[in-house]
């Protein structure tokens, strides 16, 4: 037998590395099926005493339906319903990291992406623009009285008119407070329907002298308090059609000049917003409220465990009125269902978004943790009205929430480029706070400073 | 005879065609191939692809539209490139000198002759350089944090006030940024020091002995120097790393605040994921390369004259 040379072995040796790594490299195909907890129905039947009559579906779903969002997320919530109702439906939510990069690169290469995409209102925004996003004029047109005009608005991409997402969370904001620390105070007899940003400013500022916080203002800025005043003064940071800034206004003025006065009452807690100083505060008793969006809720049972914490005495009031205030509430987040058109399943799609946030049943399963979905026959429901949260006790809070969803504005705009304006205002607060620039120079500073990132990420039309 | 020897020609062996030279030395080829077959995938063609990219308006969706100049015009124009190009030259020029002088320092300390516990100094000083910066990061901004940090508890209880370290004060965040920077690299700059000196002859410092020299004289008259090289390499390479600068102000600050702390690459970075103007970013990639191996180009020029 021919012994095997030095070169031989070698050129074996290198063909087998080769093929061994070739076929190492074939990609494994995964299909992950996600379990979604069960345990929410309870919920949802233990607080309803009238039963509710569902929808039952039209034709029978079969095939995937794959979701990509958080960990947890509402939507994996509302799928136990749907994916009981349609038994051939294979639910796949594998929470991929990175998911906001992920889908646009997914959408720009017209495959891989998935069937449902919970979306922020500018992203939604920015895809319907570009036309990455499925018409769903037809689908939601025959709901539209079920939705607050700001929700559907968000949908609405002026530029094609066309209605690209289904509205999802309400994302109405309010006042979040302790009762019992603002009586131990002497504050126990306020009432919030008629207190003024005035009389705020006054309460802040004597209950800030006791050691105690009304609300956050970190040092470098809060672009959130500012954009709960402009809402509440009807303006808004871009025009409706996504092509004019218009955030140096008179009312983007007046919002500005209301949180200065925030911050120069001294009331405010120089902490990071939720981070864990945040929490710390909240747990000891220094900070007794803040001004926070509804889906919040989900995340400050997590932390508030504690009678120290406040377990069972927080409550929820409207934002502070005054001159020129026409709403009572503010928006903050407020995401949406987007189905892209490089996915596949769209029927699968369009029927879970009528199920998850246009039915009652729907939106009670996806609504019993973080989001309130903004279906209005919901809100009106026992469903909705009879859910307790250990943080406010026995009182009924969304009875608060359904009557706060009326204080949302027919005005309040986020279209294409409207995050590059809101980094701005984050960034050039603080000199406006300082007084460094006054009020009218630094919102004309603003508009100059966000333009180039606005115009380049605008909906041009 | 002779002649006819002499003179007759010598045979040349016929030249081999490229294909058969490869052909020839084909398993050769095929072990080095892996390398260059991963660096054209990973680094020519994204660079080619890069490149076409920064003359083009793209936001990761849709067509690329070919715009010539503008995306650079445009970046030359950002509102906020000064301040970044400043911010990056500041940490550059503070963090250079003084994390060499520093590492220099520790490095004569470590290589004095019988000091105790030498490799547990050693080791201390280099495990913060094989320590993942994301785990830094998270203990300074513990450390550091404006309300709660260690370090303000520290000073209250001392009797003075706390410093708004991360979000209230422009300097006090670059403080802070600089320390981790510090922290996290000076290991590495101390390990090549103490190889430099521990290089150095001792026949070297015992005729400075004999000639009279005192440390002082020893240290600036023949150590240093003698660490030119050293010094040389770590501006360079050092420079080129500063001038990249990402990780640690966008862990400890994001930027901020407002902007005291965002560097170049950290602007890129808000520019390419947080506004997905890909074209703009990939113009603003090339323009600060281009000033990275203008800097470098310049510091190897003027040191190779200090070398000599």
């Amino acid at each position: 037998m021919k012994t095997l040379s030095r070169r031989g072995m070698l050129r074996l040796f290198g063909v087998g590395a080769a093929s061994a790594a070739i076929a190492a490299c074939q990609p494994a195909v995964v299909k992950e099926t996600v379990e979604v907890k069960v345990e929410v129905e309870k919920i949802v039947k233990e607080t309803v005493e009238v039963k509710v009559e569902v929808e039952k579906p039209a034709a029978k779903l079969s095939g995937e339906l794959i979701f990509w969002g958080h960990d947890q997320h509402p939507i994996d919530l509302a799928a136990t319903g749907f994916v009981e109702r349609n038994p051939e439906i294979q639910w796949v939510s594998p929470h991929p990291a990175d998911r906001g990069t992920k889908v646009q690169a997914a959408m720009a290469a017209g495959s891989g992406c998935p069937d449902l995409f919970w979306a922020e209102a500018t992203s939604a925004q920015d895809w319907g623009c570009n036309e990455l996003l499925t018409d769903l004029t037809e689908e939601i047109l025959p709901y539209k009285d079920d939705f607050h005009p700001l929700k559907l608005n968000e949908t609405f991409i002026v530029k094609t008119g066309k209605y690209i997402g289904w509205p999802g969370d309400l994302s109405v904001s309010a006042y979040y407070y302790r009762f019992d620390q603002f009586e131990a105070l002497g504050y126990g007899d306020i009432d919030w329907d008629t207190l003024t940003y005035e009389d705020f400013y006054l309460m802040s500022s004597e209950i800030a002298k006791q050691g105690k916080y009304t609300f956050v203002f970190p040092a470098d800025g809060w672009g959130a308090l500012f954009m709960f005043a402009l809402h509440q003064l009807g303006g808004t940071a871009v025009s409706q059609d996504g092509q004019k800034i218009t955030v140096a206004d008179d009312k983007g003025i007046q919002a500005m000049t209301i949180v200065k006065g925030l911050w120069d009452c001294g009331g405010g807690l120089d902490v990071g917003w939720w981070s864990a100083p945040y929490w710390a505060a909240i747990q000891d008793g220094t900070l007794i409220g803040d001004f926070a969006a509804a889906w919040s809720k989900g995340f400050w049972e997590a932390q508030i465990k504690e009678a120290e914490a406040g377990l069972g005495k927080w409550r929820l009031a409207p934002f502070p009125t005054g001159a020129g205030i026409k709403y009572r509430s503010g928006v903050w987040g407020g995401a949406q269902l987007v189905h892209p058109k490089c996915a596949k399943n769209r029927d699968n799609a369009i029927a879970y978004m009528k199920y998850a946030f246009g039915t009652i049943e729907g939106a009670a399963l996806a609504g019993s943790w973080g989001i309130i979905p903004g279906y209005r026959p919901y809100l009106r429901s026992p469903l909705f009205l009879r859910l307790k949260s250990p943080i406010f006790g026995d009182w009924y809070f969304n009875e608060f929430w359904a009557q706060q969803e009326q204080q949302l504005s027919t005005e309040f705009f986020r279209p294409a480029g409207w995050g590059a304006v809101s980094s701005v205002i984050q960034r050039e607060m603080p000199p406006i706070m300082t007084g460094e620039y006054s009020v009218e120079e630094g919102m004309q500073r603003i508009v100059e400073l966000a333009t180039p990132d606005f115009e380049r990420t605008m909906c041009k039309f | 005879m002779s002649e006819a020897v002499a003179m007759r020609p010598v045979a040349l062996k016929p030249r081999k065609g490229l294909a058969r030279r490869i052909a020839e030395h084909w398993m050769d080829y095929l072990f080095i191939a892996p390398f260059f077959l991963s660096f054209l995938v990973f680094y020519v063609y994204p660079f080619g692809w890069a490149l076409q990219l920064s003359f083009s308006r793209w936001r990761g969706f849709g067509p690329m539209e070919w715009v010539g100049l503008e995306n650079y015009r445009v970046m030359l124009k950002d509102p906020y490139i000064t301040q970044a190009l400043v911010n990056t030259l500041e940490f550059a020029y503070i963090l250079l000198p003084t994390g060499i002088m520093l590492a220099i320092t520790f490095a004569v300390i470590l290589n004095i002759k019988d000091l105790a516990g030498r490799g547990v100094f050693r080791t201390l000083y280099f495990v913060p350089y094989v320590t993942n910066s994301v785990i830094i990061a998270i203990v300074f901004t513990q450390l550091f944090d404006d309300t709660m940090g260690w370090i303000n508890q520290g000073l209250i209880a001392l009797g003075l006030d706390g410093v708004k370290w991360l979000r209230g004060s422009p300097w006090a965040a670059k403080t802070v940024v600089i320390l981790l920077t510090h922290w996290g690299g000076i290991g590495y700059n101390i390990l090549l020091f103490l190889g430099g000196l521990q290089s150095v002859s001792p026949e070297i410092y015992e005729a400075a002995r004999i000639d009279g020299a005192n440390e002082w004289q020893t240290f600036w008259r023949v150590t240093l120097p003698l660490l030119r090289p050293i010094i040389f390499f770590l501006t360079i390479i050092a420079t080129i790393g500063l001038l990249n600068m990402f990780n640690q102000p966008y862990m400890l600050t994001r930027g901020g605040p407002r902007g005291a702390t965002e560097t170049l690459m950290l602007r890129l970075y808000n520019i390419g994921f947080a506004q997905q103007r890909y074209g703009d970013a990939s113009a603003f990639g090339f323009l600060i390369g281009a000033l990275v191996i203008t800097i470098s180009l310049i510091q190897i020029r003027l040191q190779r004259r200090w070398i000599g």
